[in-house]
């Protein structure tokens, strides 16, 4: 049942990638190998450049794996799908002009290069040869044309990916040429070119199936039960995926995936609970990397007393992120202060010296009494009922502000109101959850400028917004990133909210595959998987 | 005739006061479709866009009588988190039709074990004289009955599945693709919902048997001279089987309703885990025909159960 | 004295039944109240040093994923558990008997009335009764106890309503009919005894019930709320560590059955003392 927040995902970003893509830029186009090796898949042995690396063998062609997800499809169409679940399977199906490499980086993949205009205004994309859809048509300009026209709106009106708003104009310069116009500039936008690439006019046909240009190509779908795929044998990518057949089989309970990957009927599964992995790696192989997310104590800022700089810090100084890593992060989480993910090396900042990692009761206790709070309050945590790792941090939490002489109860609450009463209307004091970054470095942090209508905790800073409004005006991503820093500051010195991990994804994979790829962005590549020869 | 339809006036009107509460409800509670569809990505724009889509923006009752039209044409509507393929929805007649095969065949499966156990069970209890059989079989029914269903279930499929390796637990097998695999998986979460149901039975069949041992018919019996025997086969069972045809008229119901927690233990894709991610997502249009569907069932079992009692216990009839 | 002979019940034999139920739910009930004043260890405090111990001397039910002693937990939960599920069926039951004798007794168009409402609360998920019942008046014990009280109620009606549909035209029944005797007095008075019977085994029936449908409340967080416990959300906490930690899932759920199994013979016990 654990549906993470948000929804998809995001990356170290590659400073160079301006033009071209990683390895690839311009002239290097039929050198499709070099690409591969460059996302870290190497046709047997150790990828070297990738955490958790798996069993190392032969690698085979051919077989099938059954990959537990933990929550259903909800939508097949790649443009309109918004939950995290679901494009973590769509990935194999779909691919957009670029897309993302498990370093973090972007790779070419419709595309085969591309540049951008001085200005920055100007994005030229040059389709890559002999890319063909899963129905064997192959892909022209006016595919490329359509689907960015539908992303960003100027069809109907509705942009379904919001960064892609900016686009004015897509046009067709010449068969293997597509430009995309802007009317200001975004360094970050390029992300927004993983989204799909599929046939024209597509959404509109009666009864289309999903179809894409990705490894696999769709099979079929049973609501509560799952996706089914099977290789494209036409994938640019030679030699890849191996695998024949993926089933993405429906487990929304964690002790029946656990049952079902002792014996052996599921192969795969990811996001382990602490349980899980301690249960599960007597037997199987269980790889660990840090996860996309970052989990918090979110407070109100508008609602008393947490209107109260004091207050907020006071209940920073009170929270023991380290005990909590202990109970819920079974000790591999990351601590975190503030709306980073630590793996962004480029734009993160550690700040957990501020507050400290464990509880310091003595100044929050100080804090409260200048508040005027010396025998603390009441704090209701509302929290989404359906994450167990949310629910128990916040038990943790209710007896760490205990200790401060803050009383504070938990409202275990359905998803669904969740995202009604806290999330949109924000009534609420207090909550426990985590977010996943898009497919940008500021979009954890872009919330919590004080007009976003993300801005679920209310907070207010103008001098946030001052180096929000820099960051929009920035046109290199060395700038932002210095900016990124300085929010990162402001949010922890204001005591927005008070961040507490990122917790670490642990996979399941059977021990005669390997080849498993983790991508600091939430998708589930199964192109790399492979059976190790015996 | 009269009676036949005095049922189906009943059965509409039931259906219908059914439906306009589940309406209501989700007038009521809070969280709406469209945030459990755009999650945290959902922006002013988009979701005005989908409520106007889907057909929210209209005043409730206008919705209300939109859809009972429809459903009266035989359209069921389309689920609004179900998607068939890439630019339709579900329609709800197809994706409950799917996940129906699997509640129906779990409900006659553990109906037929319950059946089959328990009434031999129950009969073999109240003619036993032997006090010591008597005993365990009270301690045995009892204990079935005091197992929470969930725990229940996670003892069977660590006893028939990680001990005695007789079904892989959660590999369910669906029934488009291999039927034999599908009735073998089914028969071990049909054992669990079985379990405290053959208690129950065969408690009440011992007690309403013991109830009619003891009437004026027998005692008129006995004076005659018929055997123990006779007496209980021709006479008492007869009218000890009625309070059991209630119960087990109530079983089926229950069961082909959904047996939520058997379908979750056992990861059966049926109506209860159909009917629980429904309601969590707001999914109205499948709340609402899944609730007809069982509200329908519920009544007419009990109308079958209705008319048995009638053919079998002549005091009704004459009535 | 044959006090292990489990068919005592004729004559001065010691009722085993009795006397075995109430040991069981005397202790229950001494635990309980035992838990609400005193505790071995405190049941929210965590210890991160003494997570999943597994049961000995010092923690006689071993240690939960947070280090906190799972019996002081049991000892709170069950009274937390017992009152909801008492008062649960004392709500259906109480309604049951009432509807069920009247609609069962006379029939006709009351019948007809009662029992469409009764087919349509059936045929309602008692989840989302739940979540109407506590939208409208908001959290805490007492809703979920109106919640459940309420979807509980069909199937109290129905085995009450069945029975008085039988016995109605009993003999017995008949015949103080003709001797005038009030209606009031025969429904009560001389139908009542001698449903209780069969109305014994719903009400133990529904109390185990009630305990696990609370539970599966907590579960989609609408019941009880956390860190308060009951026996049914521990059960649904220790799921995941079924496996690693048996003694998580066992402790709440032997306790469950424990007390199901100890008021079923009490009232077994009840019936042969009465005979």
């Amino acid at each position: 049942m654990k549906k993470y927040l948000s929804i998809f995902f995001v990356t170290l970003l590659a400073l160079t990638a301006l033009t071209g893509c990683s390895g690839s830029t311009g002239e290097s186009s039929g050198d499709n190998t070099s690409n591969v090796s460059n996302t870290g898949t190497t046709q047997a042995g150790t990828p070297d450049n990738v955490t958790g690396v798996t069993a190392t063998g032969d690698s085979t062609y051919g077989g099938t794996v059954v990959v537990g997800i933990q929550q259903d499809i909800d939508s097949l169409d790649p443009h309109t799908a918004t939950a995290a679940g679901t494009k973590e399977v769509l990935f194999n199906i779909f691919e957009g002009l670029v897309k993302n490499a498990p370093n973090g980086d972007l790779i070419c993949a419709v595309a085969e290069s591309y540049s951008l205009s001085e200005d920055g205004l100007v994005y030229t994309f040059n389709l890559r040869q002999g890319v063909k859809f899963h129905n064997g048509n192959l892909v022209t300009a006016e595919d490329v044309k359509y689907s960015i026209e539908r992303c960003a709106g100027l069809l109907d009106g509705t942009p379904l990916v919001s960064t892609m708003k900016i686009i004015t104009a897509v046009d067709i310069v010449d068969e293997k040429t597509v430009q995309v116009t802007v009317d200001s500039v975004n360094p970050e936008l390029i992300y927004s070119f993983t989204n799909a690439i599929i046939p024209n006019g597509s959404a509109d046909v009666e009864g289309a199936d999903p179809i894409g240009t990705g490894p696999f190509r769709y099979v079929s779908y049973t609501p509560q039960e799952g996706i089914v795929v099977e290789k494209n044998e036409d994938y640019w990518q030679e030699g890849l995926p191996y695998l024949d057949r993926v089933e993405f089989k429906i487990i929304t309970d964690e002790e029946t995936a656990t049952l079902e990957l002792k014996a052996g009927t599921i192969q795969l599964y990811s996001y382990l609970t602490d349980a899980q992995a301690t249960e599960l790696s007597k037997t199987m192989q269980v790889l660990a990397s840090p996860s996309s997310t970052v989990q918090a104590l979110f407070l109100n800022n508008a609602v008393e007393p947490l209107n109260d700089v004091r207050v907020r810090q006071a209940i920073l100084y009170a929270l023991d992120k380290d005990e909590i890593n202990v109970f819920v992060g079974g000790g591999d989480a990351t601590v975190i202060s503030s709306s980073m993910l630590p793996s962004l090396e480029n734009f993160y900042v550690d700040l957990n010296d501020v507050y400290g990692t464990g509880a310091n009761v003595d100044a929050a206790k100080q804090l409260l009494t200048e508040a005027g709070y010396p025998d603390g309050f009441d704090l209701v945590i509302s929290v989404p009922s359906n994450y167990p790792v949310h629910m128990q941090t916040a038990e943790v939490i209710v007896e760490q502000l205990k200790a401060v002489g803050i009383n504070a109860v938990i409202d275990a609450i359905e998803w669904n109101t969740w995202l009604s009463d806290v999330y949109s209307n924000r009534e609420y004091a207090a909550t426990v959850c985590a977010l996943t970054g898009d497919s940008t470095p500021g979009y954890l942090l872009s919330r919590f400028e004080s007009t976003s209508s993300k801005n679920f905790i209310n907070f207010a800073s103008e001098e946030y917004d001052e180096v929000y409004a820099k960051v929009v005006a920035a046109t290199t991503m060395e700038e932002r990133g210095e900016y990124y820093k300085e929010l990162q500051k402001i949010l922890v010195d204001e005591a927005g909210t008070g961040f507490t991990l990122c917790i670490a994804n642990k996979v399941a994979v059977a021990n005669n595959l390997a080849g498993y790829l983790f991508y600091p962005v939430y998708v589930q590549d199964m192109s790399t998987v492979y059976y190790v020869a015996e | 005739m009269k009676y036949f339809v005095k049922k189906i006036v009943t059965l509409i009107i039931t259906l219908l006061l059914v439906s306009i509460l589940a309406f209501l409800a989700f007038q009521i509670i809070p969280g709406d479709v469209v945030h459990s569809i755009l999650g945290t990505e959902a922006t002013p724009e988009r979701e005005e866009a989908l409520r106007e889509e889907l057909g929210l923006d209209k005043p409730p009752i206008e919705r209300y009588l939109n859809w009972g039209k429809n459903v009266l044409r035989g359209d069921f509507g389309v689920s609004y988190r179900y998607s068939k393929n890439m630019n339709e929805m579900m329609p709800v007649k197809e994706l409950i039709g799917d996940k129906l095969p699997v509640t129906l065949w779990l409900a006659l499966l553990s109906v037929g074990i319950t059946v089959l156990i328990a009434i031999p069970l129950g009969v073999l209890w109240a003619g036993t004289k032997n006090k010591f059989l008597d005993g365990v079989l009270n301690v045995l029914t009892q204990t079935s009955m005091a197992i929470p269903a969930f725990f229940l279930g996670i003892l069977v499929t660590y006893l028939f599945g990680i001990a005695l390796k007789m079904f892989s637990p959660g590999a369910y097998v669906s029934y488009k693709t291999n039927f034999g695999g599908f009735i073998h998986y089914l028969i071990f979460p049909a054992i669990a919902i079985a379990i405290p149901k053959i208690g129950m039975t065969a408690r009440f069949l011992r007690n309403s048997t013991l109830t009619e041992l003891t009437s004026d018919y027998v005692r008129t019996a006995r004076s005659k001279g018929a055997s123990e025997k006779r007496i209980l086969f021709k006479h008492v069972l007869r009218n000890a089987m009625l309070p059991v045809i209630t119960f087990l008229g109530m079983i089926i119901a229950e069961v082909v309703a959904g047996s939520i927690v058997v379908e979750q233990v056992f990861a059966l894709p049926g109506i209860g885990r159909l009917l629980i991610s429904a309601i969590s997502t707001r999914d109205f249009p499948v709340v609402e025909i899944l609730i007809l569907y069982i509200t329908f069932v519920v009544i007419i079992v009990y109308f079958v159960v209705d008319v048995l009692y009638r053919v079998l216990d002549p005091r009704i009839r004459e009535k | 004295m044959k006090v292990f002979n489990l068919s005592a019940s004729k004559g001065k034999k010691v009722n085993i039944y009795l006397i075995i139920g109430a040991v069981m739910t005397s202790l229950v009930f001494l635990i309980a109240i035992i838990g609400i004043f005193w505790t071995p260890y405190s049941t929210t405090a965590m210890s991160a040093r003494e997570r999943f111990a597994a049961p000995s001397w010092s923690h006689l039910f071993g240690t939960d994923n947070f280090g906190r002693d799972i019996f002081s937990r049991v000892m709170k939960a069950v009274g937390t558990s017992a009152l909801i599920s008492v008062l649960v069926v004392a709500i259906s039951a109480a309604v049951g008997i009432v509807l069920g004798a009247i609609t069962g007794y006379f029939g006709g168009i009351v019948d007809s009335v009662v029992m469409r409402v009764i087919d349509a609360i059936n045929g309602f998920p008692s989840i989302l009764l739940a979540l109407v019942i506590i939208s409208i008046f908001g959290k805490g014990r007492q809703n979920v106890v109106l919640a459940l009280g309420i979807a509980f109620t069909p199937s109290f009606v129905r085995i009450v309503r069945g029975e008085f549909i039988r016995l109605r035209d009993a003999d017995y029944i008949v015949r103080a009919r003709l001797m005038g005797v009030t209606k009031p007095r025969i429904l009560f008075v001389h139908i009542l005894p001698n449903i209780f019977s069969t109305f014994w085994v719903s009400v133990t029936i529904g109390l185990n019930n009630a305990i696990l449908a609370e539970s599966g409340l907590s579960y989609l967080g609408i019941g009880v709320q956390a860190p308060d416990a009951t026996l049914g959300s521990m059960l649904s906490d220790a799921q995941g560590y079924m496996s690693s930690s048996p003694w998580y899932v066992l402790a709440p759920g032997l306790t469950i059955v424990w007390i199901v199994l100890g008021m079923a013979m009490l009232s077994e016990g009840i019936g042969k003392f009465k005979k």
